[in-house]
């Protein structure tokens, strides 16, 4: 009997202990619950704004079954690559559709914000996003800025792309430093990192005897020209500061007193400025650059940044370390020579050929020239010389600025008031337009998509002694003025532009 | 046969038992040691030499920091660490050189002593050097050694070298020679007078750094043509910055 219950307990315990190892079926069940939907259509991409305008949200909310029982809020997180993780929310409203004006406490200008939209169902509390990406903009967004001469000093004005203009923009918000005797104003066409200042497109501009860089949302100075360099030079005396090289982004050219000073960029880490000047390849520190360059298209080109040098009336290859003569394998020199032209130059630029640069010049005795080179030799191209011939057009050798279609094989300039369009294959030309007479042409610029996806525009400055004009033409598809489309008054004396975007 | 049933029930509920128990939590317990913090990104340097050479003559000494870190746990007290002269070291501690704060500070899993180096006559025309080893003492045993791919970093020795002659930089022919040419005593104390420079011995120089001193150094041995023609080294050439 014992011994019988002895062996029904451990038969038990042993039933207990592989009990333990039977898998557990669960007896769960899991509810869909329906996930309330938030959308808004009506914003794609980025919202840019100004502080104290006013922001209206309506996103659209799909219930997908739930009840109408929710609770709504709106709150935004300051979303610029240097914003540290563990900030706070601010939260700047609760209502379904938001209404707000961007509080200049909250908001600053030049930062980008994520605004989070959250709908909570108050009976199962569970909550859906929708997010929107803001950035608060100062009040030039894009367009055409201008460089004026007002009696001798700086000033900026803009025209943007909904045809407001805005004057006296450097002025205005730089009272405590006048640049006087204004020679150039450029922007860089892409984001420069150089671990100096804020990562972003670069803005300068360069008086006689003083440059600043400006922030490109503010319109407000950012450094001094010397801080600029690593150690600035002896003598101060700016004439242009731009960036180029491969798109247009990693090397910065600066001219003082007509030596080139470079900063080159790239994923390399530590602070990049501009270095001391370049020695030319003959004539050691005797040289002087025109205020122009000119760069490839991509970084494997032979050459990436070409400048000309007045003094001795030659063509540079620009590297990081060195001003460079062109190899005479390179180049065709029957054509002409890089390393010798011999003739003034106008204006470098572009042509409606993409790898074709065009350099129109003159010489001693009044005559126009069009010089066309590469900037990339390979083996179907052996020479970078393209040709070079002279121009039949009227005054084109006198002409203060000239500017390359990037359309058609046209140029564009203006000489004893008339506008003229000069074919580079036919070597002809045509009269395009006639100023008032007592208008001159300042400068003129070719923009490919002024208009929108390959409908160019031309903009002409002029000056009258006492007021600056900007002219817009619509440029046709064979290259011709269509129109002119507008005309923009009360300017200084217009002495450079470019496009902001 | 009873027997034996009480045994194996006894040994049964034994078994359920054990399981009540709480479980340990198993804790690895590290010997504290310490090594030369070098070869990372921060200190690449591998070994350092000192030139006097390069200062100005009122410069008696110099100051390096000497970095460690540990493997194991911080502690909530400084640790001496213990630092020997390898055999044959033909610079003399407290003579050629000393080394102050040798400890890891407490709650730290680094420390920074200070490796000071002293301007000595003799060393105008020699080269002292030294081989520093960690020693194991009561606070630390020595460190470790790194293997990467099939070369092994040595982080538990550290060589240096201290002198006021001036010497070719080692990396002259790596880095100096594409930037600078080819090299002589009268090259290196002028660059080192115009671009304001002594750190000939650094391993690498990012681009934006090289292109600035080969500019600056151009236009500085032309400025100095100018005023006084050509300027010639000690074997009579030209100094030439190509």
């Amino acid at each position: 009997m014992k011994i019988k219950f002895e062996n029904t307990f451990i038969a038990f315990i042993l039933g207990l202990t592989m009990y333990g190892c039977a898998k557990d079926k669960g007896n769960y069940e899991y509810q869909n619950v329906p996930k309330i939907e938030v959308n808004d259509q009506s914003i794609v991409g980025t919202i840019f704004i100004q502080q104290g305008s006013s922001l209206k949200l309506n996103p659209e909310i799909q219930l997908n079954g739930n009840n109408d029982d929710l609770s709504y809020e709106w709150f935004v997180y300051l979303n610029s690559p240097s914003a540290s993780y563990v900030q706070d929310s601010t939260k700047i409203s609760n209502t379904k559709n938001l209404d707000y004006i961007i509080d200049p406490n909250i908001f600053t200008i030049g930062e980008t914000y994520k605004l989070t939209f959250k709908v909570t169902n108050n009976i199962n509390g569970i909550s859906s996003f929708h997010f929107y990406q803001l950035s608060i903009s100062d009040i030039f967004t894009q367009g055409w800025m201008f460089l004026e001469d007002k009696s001798g000093k700086a000033d900026l004005s803009m025209i943007l792309n909904n045809g407001t203009v805005y004057h006296d923009i450097y002025s205005f918000r730089n009272s405590n430093h006048p640049i006087v005797n204004p020679k150039s104003f450029t922007i860089s066409n892409a984001s420069i990192t150089d671990d100096v200042g804020p990562s972003g497109k670069k803005y300068y501009i360069v008086g006689q005897t003083d440059a600043v860089e400006l922030d490109g949302t503010t319109m407000k100075k950012r450094f001094d020209y010397e801080y600029l360099f690593f150690s600035p030079p002896n003598i101060i005396k700016p004439s242009y500061i731009a960036w180029g090289g491969s798109s247009g982004s990693n090397v910065g050219v600066l001219l003082n007193d007509g030596h080139v000073h470079i900063n080159m960029v790239g994923g390399f880490p530590g602070a990049k400025k501009f270095g001391a000047q370049l020695r030319s390849p003959n004539n050691g520190y005797d040289y002087a650059l025109a205020p122009q360059h000119i760069s490839g298209n991509s970084y494997t080109d032979t050459y990436n940044i070409i400048m000309f040098d007045t003094k001795n009336k030659r063509f540079y290859g620009v590297t990081t370390s060195a001003l460079n003569s062109f190899d005479e394998a390179n180049q065709n020199s029957s054509i002409f020579d890089m390393n010798n032209v011999g003739l003034d130059l106008i204006k470098l630029d572009s042509s409606n050929i993409t790898e074709i640069r065009n350099a129109i010049m003159k010489d001693d005795g009044g005559k126009g020239y069009l010089l066309q080179f590469r900037t990339l030799r390979n083996a179907s191209n052996p020479s970078i010389t393209v040709g070079k011939q002279e121009i039949i057009s009227p005054g084109i050798a006198q002409a203060s600025d000239i500017t390359a279609s990037t359309l058609s094989p046209h140029l564009f300039y203006v000489n004893d008031g008339k506008l003229y369009r000069y074919e580079v294959t036919s070597n002809t030309y045509t009269i395009e337009y006639t100023l008032p007479s007592n208008e001159i042409a300042t400068k003129i610029k070719f923009q490919k998509h002024g208009y929108g996806n390959s409908i160019p525009r031309l903009i002409l400055s002029t000056w009258n002694g006492s007021e600056g004009k900007v002219y817009f033409f619509k440029i046709n598809q064979t290259g011709a003025i269509e129109s002119l489309d507008k005309t923009f008054s009360g300017f200084g004396k217009i002495i450079d532009l470019a496009y902001k975007y | 046969m009873k027997n034996w049933t009480n045994i194996f029930g006894f040994l049964c509920s034994l078994l359920f038992l054990i399981g009540c128990s709480e479980d340990k939590p198993l804790m690895y317990q590290e010997d504290s040691k310490v090594y030369f913090l070098k070869n990372t990104t921060e200190t690449s340097r591998d070994s350092i030499e000192k030139s006097f050479a390069f200062d100005p003559t009122n410069v008696t000494s110099d100051t390096i920091a000497l970095n460690f870190r540990i493997i194991g746990f911080p502690k909530d007290v400084d640790r001496e660490i213990a630092v020997k002269v390898k055999e044959g070291s033909t610079a003399k501690l407290g003579y050629h050189f000393k080394i102050d704060n040798l400890f890891i500070p407490a709650n730290s899993s680094n420390g920074s002593a200070e490796l000071i180096f002293f301007r000595r006559e003799g060393l105008k025309d020699s080269t002292v050097r030294a081989d520093l080893l960690i020693a194991e003492n009561e606070n630390f045993e020595v460190g470790y050694e790194d293997v990467i791919g099939n070369s092994k970093i040595n982080r538990v020795t550290l060589r240096f070298s201290i002198t006021d002659l001036l010497s070719k930089p080692t990396n002259w022919q790596t880095l100096w020679q594409n930037m600078f040419g080819d090299y002589s005593n009268t090259k290196i104390l002028f660059l080192t007078q115009q671009l304001n420079y002594t750190a000939w011995n650094v391993p690498y120089l990012f681009p934006q750094d090289q292109s600035n001193m080969i500019n600056k150094a151009r236009i500085a041995i032309y400025e100095y043509e100018k005023m006084n023609g050509p300027l010639m080294d000690e074997n009579g050439n030209r100094v030439i910055i190509p």
